[in-house]
C-alpha cells in the first residue's frame, strides 16, 4: 500500500514538472516575439517622426495638392495610433490586424504622395526632400527588417504552442495563437519604395 | 584579491554549494520518509488497528528505498531540467522568466538611452562584451546581471531605477553588477538557480496544488468550484515537506550570496571613484516606499541575483535574508551615516532625473590617467577595472564618430558595421574581391547602407575597432536565428573572399562568433581539463610566438626566453617556425587553454603581456592579439593604451 501511495505520488510529480516545463517554454517563446516586436516599433516610431518632417518640406512645392498631404497625414496618425495599441500586446490578433490595415493605408498614402510628387520636378531637385525620402527608404528597410525577425520568432512560438501536448495547456495558461505581420496586398509586397 | 583570486574562491564556494545541496537532499529524503509514515500510521490509527504504530515499523526499508528514490529522482530532474533550460538561454532566460523586456540598442528615449551608455562605458572600461539590457516593469529600485560567461550576460533593471537614480547612483548599480560578472559570482547563481529548483520543486508544486482554483471546475454537477478538498490535502502536504527544500534553499543562497553582496559594494567604488554614487543609491532605496521590492512570482527562485532585497522593503534584520542589511551596506560604504532615512518623494525626484536626461551628461571629468603600464599592474587590471579605465573607455567611446555609433545600435545596419570592418584596408584587390562576394550574399539594401559606412569605417582609428565590435554585440543579439544564420554566412563568406584568413579577419571573427554564440545556441559547459603546465606546454609557445612576431622586437629570442621563463615547467618548447604557428594552430591553442586552470590561466597571461611589454610600447595588433587571449581565456582585461 505504502509503495503504491508512493508511485501515484511520485507519478503526479512527474507529471506537474512536465506541466511546469511546458509552461516556461511557452513563457519563453512569447517573451521573444515580443521582444522581437519592440524592435519593430522603434522603426515604425522613428518613420512616424521623419513623415510629417517630409509633408512640411513637401507643402512648399504641393500648395494644389492640400488633399494627398491631408491622407499622408492622417493615415501616419491612425498608423501610429495603432503601433501604440499592438506594442501594448504584442501578437493579438486584433491589434496586429489593426496595425497591419492601418500601415498598408499608409504605405498606399505615400505611393499616391510619390505619385503626385513624380509631377513637380523642382521639389525632386529639392534636397531637403531628397535627404528626407532616402532616410525614410531606409527606414522601410529596416521595419521589413525587424518585421522578419518578429514573424520568425512568432512562426516558432505558434509551431510549439499547436503541436502536442502544449496545445492541451495552452489555452489554460492564457497563450493565445500570435499573428503574424503578413504584407497580403500584392502591391506592398515589396517594401514600399519611397523614391521622389 | 585578484581576479585569479576571486575566481578560485567562486570555485571553492561551488563545491561548498554542492556539499550543502548533498546535506538538503538527505534530509529532504528523510522529511519525507517520516512524512509518509506518519501517515501510514494516522491511516492505521482510524482505522482502529494500532498494530502498526510501534517503533519497529519506523523502519521498513522497501518503504525508505522507494520514497529514497522517488524523491532523489524529482529533485534530479528538477535540478538537470532547470540548469539545461538556463544553459539554453542563458542570462537572458533568467531576465525573461522576470517579464524583462530587453530594450532596443536604438531607443531614443533618454532615460533609456543614459542607462545603455552607463553599461556601454563599463563594459568597454573592464574589457566584457556589451551585455543587451533589460527593463523590468517594477517600481521598486532594483537591477541584476546574470549569466553564465560574459558572452550570454544580461544586465537587467528596473524601471523604479531607471526613473528615480540619477546618473551617478545609476552607475554605481551598474558597476556594482559588473562586479558580480567579473567575479565569477553571476555562474555560481545560475548554477544555484538550476539546483535549487529540485528542491524547493516540492513546495511549490504543493503551493501550485493548493492555489490552483482558476477555472477547474470538478464535481458531478459541476458547479463546486474551487480547490478540489484532496488537491488541498495533498497540496498540503507537498507544502510542509517541501518547506525543509524551500528553508535549505534559502540557506545556501545565504550563505553564497551575503558575504559577495559587500564586495561588489566596494568593487564599485573602485571601479567609479565615487563612493557617494552606491550609497546615495542604497540611501534612495532606504528612503522610497516601494523600496527594492520586486513583485513577481518568480522574484523568490531569482532573489540572489538582485542588487537589493527583492522580497521585503529590506529594512529590518533578517536573518535568512540574501542580502546583507542596507544600513550596514551604507555604513560600509559611508561611515558618516547615522542610520536614519530622508524620504523620498518620487514625483518630485522622478521629474528631476527625466530633466537631467534630457540635457543629456555635463563631461565635467578631470582627465584620469592610467598608471604606466607594467605586467604586474596589467594583470592586477584583470577583472578589477578601476576609474582610470572607466575614464578610458569613455574616451574610446567619444573617438568613435556618432554615425558609425548610430550604425552600430540598429540591428539592420549593425551587420553592415562588420562588413564593413571586415573590409582589408591596404590591398585594394581584396576588397574589391570581398565587397563582390557581399554583393552577391548579402542583401541589396544592407550593401547600400555598407557602402556608405565604408569610408568612416576606413578612417576609424585602428584601437577603435574591437571597442566597436563590442558595441555592435548586443544590437545582434536581436537578431532571429534565422537572421543570425544568413549574417554568419556573409561574415564567412567576407572573410574567405581573398582565399586567405588574416589575422584581422581571425580576431574579428573569434570575437564575434564567441560572443554572439551562446545567444542563439546553448551555452556549452567548460570544465577545466588541464591541471599542469606541461600539458599545455606547446600551445602557451604558440601564442608567445604569435605575439612576438605581430611587433618588432631587437632580439625576439630573448623576449620569448624572458616570457617562458614566467611559466613554471621544465623543458618549456623552443619558440616554434612561423610554419608552426600559424593561425589555425592560435585557434587550437586558444581553445585549449580555455580549459586549463585559473592558475595555468594566470601564468600564460602574464607571459603574453610581458612580451607585449618588452620593447615599452603596443602596436595595435599585439593589442589585439592579446585582447582576444585574454577574451579565450575568460580573463577581462581592460583596454590597454595602444602607442600609435
Amino acid at each position: 500500500m505504502a509503495s503504491a501511495f508512493l508511485v501515484i505520488l511520485g507519478t503526479m510529480a512527474v507529471l506537474l514538472f512536465y506541466v511546469i516545463f511546458i509552461y516556461n517554454r511557452l513563457v519563453k517563446l512569447s517573451n521573444r516575439f515580443k521582444n522581437a516586436f519592440s524592435q519593430i516599433d522603434v522603426q515604425l516610431k522613428r518613420r512616424y517622426d521623419l513623415i510629417p518632417n517630409l509633408v512640411e518640406a513637401a507643402k512648399a512645392y504641393l500648395k494644389h495638392e492640400h488633399e494627398t498631404l491631408q491622407e499622408v497625414i492622417e493615415a501616419r496618425n491612425q498608423a501610429l495610433a495603432a503601433t501604440q495599441k499592438a506594442s501594448s500586446n504584442p501578437g493579438d490578433a486584433k491589434a496586429m490586424k489593426s496595425l497591419m490595415g492601418a500601415e498598408a493605408a499608409l504605405g498606399g498614402a505615400l505611393l499616391h504622395l510619390n505619385a503626385v510628387m513624380e509631377n513637380y520636378p523642382d521639389l525632386k531637385a529639392d534636397k531637403t526632400i531628397a535627404q528626407l525620402s532616402e532616410e525614410l527608404t531606409s527606414t522601410e528597410n529596416r521595419v521589413a527588417f525587424a518585421r522578419q525577425a518578429y514573424n520568425d520568432e512568432v512562426m516558432v512560438y505558434n509551431t510549439r504552442r499547436e503541436s502536442f501536448p502544449d496545445i492541451v495547456f495552452a489555452a489554460t495558461f492564457g497563450f493565445g495563437p500570435a499573428t503574424l505581420w503578413v504584407i497580403d496586398n500584392p502591391e506592398h509586397k515589396e517594401t514600399v519604395r519611397v523614391s521622389f | 584579491m585578484d581576479f585569479f583570486g576571486h575566481q578560485e574562491e567562486a570555485r571553492r564556494n561551488t563545491a561548498w554549494l554542492v556539499g550543502l545541496f548533498a546535506a538538503a537532499v538527505v534530509l529532504i529524503v528523510l522529511a519525507v520518509y517520516l512524512a509518509i509514515t506518519a501517515g501510514l500510521w494516522f491511516g492505521q490509527f482510524f482505522q482502529g488497528t494500532h498494530t502498526f504504530f510501534t517503533v519497529e515499523t519506523l523502519w521498513d526499508a522497501p518503504r525508505f528505498f522507494w520514497t529514497c528514490g522517488i524523491t532523489v529522482a524529482v529533485i534530479a530532474a528538477g535540478s538537470w531540467y532547470r540548469t539545461a533550460q538556463l544553459r539554453h538561454g542563458g542570462g537572458a532566460a533568467v531576465a525573461e522568466m522576470l517579464g524583462g523586456e530587453r530594450i532596443p540598442a536604438s531607443t531614443d528615449d533618454p532615460l533609456l538611452r543614459r542607462l545603455l551608455n552607463i553599461v556601454e562605458e563599463m563594459a568597454i572600461a573592464s574589457g566584457l562584451p556589451v551585455p543587451p539590457v533589460y527593463l523590468l516593469q517594477q517600481s521598486g529600485i532594483n537591477a541584476f546581471a546574470a549569466g553564465f560567461s560574459p558572452s550570454d550576460a544580461v544586465v537587467a533593471v528596473t524601471n523604479g531605477a531607471v526613473e528615480l537614480l540619477n546618473r551617478d547612483e545609476l552607475q554605481g548599480v551598474i558597476a556594482h553588477e559588473f562586479s558580480h560578472l567579473l567575479n565569477g559570482d553571476s555562474r555560481l547563481k545560475m548554477r544555484l538557480m538550476g539546483l535549487l529548483f529540485g528542491i524547493t520543486l516540492i513546495s511549490d508544486a504543493g503551493i501550485a496544488l493548493m492555489t490552483a482554483r482558476a477555472s477547474l471546475r470538478y464535481g458531478v454537477r459541476r458547479q463546486e468550484r474551487g480547490t478540489h478538498p484532496a488537491m488541498l490535502v495533498l497540496g498540503g502536504l507537498l507544502f510542509m515537506v517541501g518547506t525543509v527544500g524551500a528553508v535549505f534553499a534559502d540557506m545556501i543562497k545565504r550563505a553564497v550570496s551575503r558575504q559577495r553582496e559587500f564586495l561588489a559594494d566596494a568593487a564599485a567604488v573602485q571601479f567609479t571613484r565615487n563612493p557617494g554614487g552606491i550609497a546615495n543609491a542604497l540611501k534612495v532605496i532606504g528612503g522610497y516606499k516601494e523600496g527594492s521590492r520586486v513583485r513577481h512570482a518568480a522574484a523568490q527562485q531569482a532573489s540572489h541575483f538582485f542588487f537589493g532585497n527583492a522580497l521585503s522593503l529590506g529594512g529590518g534584520k533578517d536573518w535568512w535574508a540574501t542580502h546583507p542589511p542596507l544600513i550596514d551596506r551604507i555604513k560600509r560604504l559611508d561611515p558618516a551615516f547615522r542610520g536614519k532615512f530622508e524620504t523620498v518623494n518620487a514625483a518630485s525626484r522622478t521629474a528631476r532625473i527625466a530633466n537631467e536626461a534630457w540635457a543629456g551628461f555635463a563631461g565635467g571629468e578631470a582627465a584620469i590617467q592610467a598608471a604606466v603600464a607594467d605586467a604586474k599592474t596589467v594583470m592586477h587590471d584583470i577583472g578589477t577595472p578601476n576609474a582610470a579605465h572607466l575614464y578610458r573607455a569613455r574616451q574610446l567611446i567619444k573617438a568613435i564618430p556618432d554615425r558609425l555609433k548610430h550604425f552600430a545600435h540598429d540591428p539592420y545596419t549593425a551587420r553592415a558595421v562588420i562588413y564593413a570592418l571586415l573590409l582589408d584596408p591596404d590591398e585594394a584587390k581584396a576588397r574589391a574581391m570581398q565587397l563582390e562576394v557581399l554583393k552577391r550574399s548579402a542583401d541589396a539594401s544592407v550593401f547600400r547602407e555598407l557602402l556608405e559606412i565604408q569610408p568612416l569605417a576606413a578612417k576609424l582609428a585602428p584601437e577603435l575597432r574591437l571597442p566597436l565590435v563590442e558595441m555592435v554585440l548586443p544590437t545582434l543579439k536581436t537578431l532571429s536565428p534565422e537572421q543570425y544564420k544568413v549574417f554568419h554566412q556573409c561574415v564567412v563568406a567576407t572573410i574567405k573572399a581573398d582565399h586567405k584568413v588574416s589575422m584581422r579577419e581571425y580576431v574579428l571573427h573569434r570575437m564575434l562568433l564567441r560572443h554572439l554564440r551562446p545567444a542563439f545556441y546553448p551555452v556549452a559547459p567548460q570544465p577545466v581539463q588541464y591541471d599542469r603546465i606541461g600539458e599545455v606546454a606547446g600551445d602557451a609557445a604558440c601564442l608567445l610566438a604569435s605575439l612576438i612576431r605581430a611587433d618588432q622586437h631587437e632580439s625576439p629570442a630573448e623576449v620569448y626566453a624572458a616570457a617562458s621563463a614566467l611559466l613554471a615547467t621544465d623543458g618549456f618548447p623552443p619558440m616554434p617556425e612561423p610554419k608552426d604557428c600559424r593561425l589555425t594552430h592560435l585557434d587550437a591553442a586558444l581553445h585549449r587553454l580555455a580549459r586549463a586552470s585559473h592558475d595555468i590561466k594566470r601564468q600564460v597571461l602574464e607571459a603574453c603581456v610581458t612580451c607585449v611589454l618588452s620593447n615599452g610600447r603596443i602596436a595595435v595588433k599585439e593589442g589585439e592579439l592579446l585582447r582576444i587571449i585574454a577574451d579565450a581565456l575568460d580573463c577581462p582585461m581592460p583596454p590597454l593604451q595602444v602607442s600609435s
